[in-house]
């Protein structure tokens, strides 16, 4: 999951977050059975949050703000919801960053809900300015789902680099 | 480094500050103007392979599924449609001969002959069911002619219209969005009416249908083509439940959307050229109310 390369100045290490992106975008708008449309987690608030907490120096507000700008291009939605909310998302994110080493597991999980929580409520907020209507469960339920991933996906790359750790020594 | 140090804290809040001023000027303009829409399009290019890749599972699937279906099922299948194909024949002839009585009535009362509405296929690119907003976009754009209100129907009835173009894709928003309104018309007997979304799948609502109307469940509306958007006499939804309170004076009925949106299916957009040359670029007809 992690960019290989040093330096996140390098044209190559920028890549490899722009294909991260590209790749939730096009998992948040790849056709999937209507039963299972309410439960797809927020790939690219996710990868966002990723990218912010352990690349705080190559991916900030200005990125996010291009990303959700994309995201409301790709979903033919208001311009700017997603731009907005990501940007919130990013500065909370890079704000709480150096209190985040040290905290277990769970607790880092529901830190990750909050913030997809107020990335939901954001865009609520903006589409009942724009009378849009809110899709109210998708907005609810994504973050739960997302959360879940997030502490599955940790659990995975913990145990992988234990195993490695063990086989090292 | 998950520190942030006094002059980065800085630059961050007031990069914050910039963004969120961008955002919402963004939000402001977009709902309150059309003038975006040409940076959406310009947009739209930047993330096409996004969608190109999207598509990638979905056809997947397709392919598969066109390979490696059953022996049995596919002999099924096409005696089903010979059947069909059968019933359909015989209907066309009694058409024909309905035609030519229809024909003569028309030039009697001097209606204008239906016209032959030129049409294109489409393929669904992405399905947005949520509750509320119910969307699909097309692989068809404004190269392809596609227009603003065009109406996108498939082979069972009505889908919806065309709210939003770029070069090559459109986004259309379907029947059942709560936002979207149809006036519509009982083949049965030709009694006006609404039929509007409830961001619900299948499910709308029919309003203008007074208590001592005669709605019947199971009658089929078809669209009335009173807001010259909608060509007229297409299948829109079948009446599903009548309520009839006798102190209100209008009946609550209930319709099922003819049309079903699954990934995968082909769908087509009509060419309604009159409405085309008219108001190609006013406003979406979304909660209008078409009958004056």
């Amino acid at each position: 999951m992690k960019p290989p390369s040093t330096s996140h100045r390098t044209i190559s290490g920028k890549l490899w977050f722009a294909a991260a992106f590209a790749l939730a975008m096009a998992l948040a708008i790849a056709p999937i059975p209507e039963s299972l449309l309410l439960y797809r987690p927020d790939f690219v608030t996710l990868v966002l949050i990723y990218c912010c907490l352990y690349h705080p120096e190559a991916i900030g507000v200005v990125s996010a703000f291009v990303v959700g700008l994309l995201v409301d291009v790709l979903t033919f939605g208001i311009m700017g919801q997603h731009a907005l909310a990501k940007v919130i998302v990013a500065y909370c994110c890079i704000r709480l960053s150096p209190k985040w080493n040290g905290v277990s597991m769970l607790s880092q999980a529901f830190f990750v809900m909050a913030l997809l929580l107020v990335h939901s409520i954001t865009i609520s907020i903006v589409r009942l300015y724009g009378s849009e209507g809110s899709e109210s469960l998708v907005l609810w339920i994504s973050p739960l789902t997302g959360a879940t991933l997030w502490l599955i996906v940790s659990y995975v790359i913990q145990t992988i680099k234990s195993v490695r750790n063990v086989t090292a020594k | 480094m998950n520190t942030v140090s006094g002059s980065k804290a800085q630059r961050l809040d007031l990069r914050m500050a910039l963004a969120t001023t961008i955002a919402v000027m963004l939000i402001v303009i977009e709902s309150n103007s059309d003038i975006l829409r040409n940076v959406r399009t310009a947009l739209f290019l930047v993330v096409k392979p996004v969608v190109q890749v999207a598509q990638v599972p979905s056809q997947i699937n397709n392919s598969l599924q066109r390979n490696f279906v059953d022996r049995e099922i596919l002999r099924q299948r096409l005696d089903a449609i010979t059947q069909e194909n059968f019933e359909l024949r015989e209907r066309v002839n009694e058409l024909k001969s309905q035609e030519l009585r229809s024909q003569w009535l028309a030039e009697l009362l001097e209606v204008r002959e239906k016209i032959e509405l030129p049409v294109l296929p489409a393929n669904l690119v992405s399905v947005q069911l949520l509750p509320i907003t119910h969307k699909v976009v097309l692989d068809r754009g404004s190269q392809q002619q596609v227009y603003i209100g065009q109406p996108v129907l498939d082979h069972r009835g009505l889908i919806g219209q065309v709210t939003d173009v770029t070069l090559n894709e459109s986004a259309v928003t379907l029947i059942t969005d709560a936002k979207h309104s149809v006036p519509v018309r009982i083949q049965r007997n030709g009694l006006l009416a609404i039929a509007h979304g409830l961001g619900i799948r299948e499910q709308l609502l029919v309003s203008g249908l007074r208590t001592n109307q005669d709605v019947e469940v199971g009658d089929i509306l078809i669209t009335s083509g009173l807001d010259n958007r909608f060509p007229p006499g297409y299948p829109v939804a079948e009446i599903s439940s009548v309520e009839r309170n006798l102190n209100a004076s209008f009946a609550e009925v209930s319709a099922v959307a003819l049309a079903l949106v699954d990934p995968g299916f082909e769908v087509l957009m009509v060419w309604n050229n009159e409405v085309n040359s008219v108001d190609t670029l006013s406003s979406i007809g979304l909660n209008e109310a078409p009958i004056n």
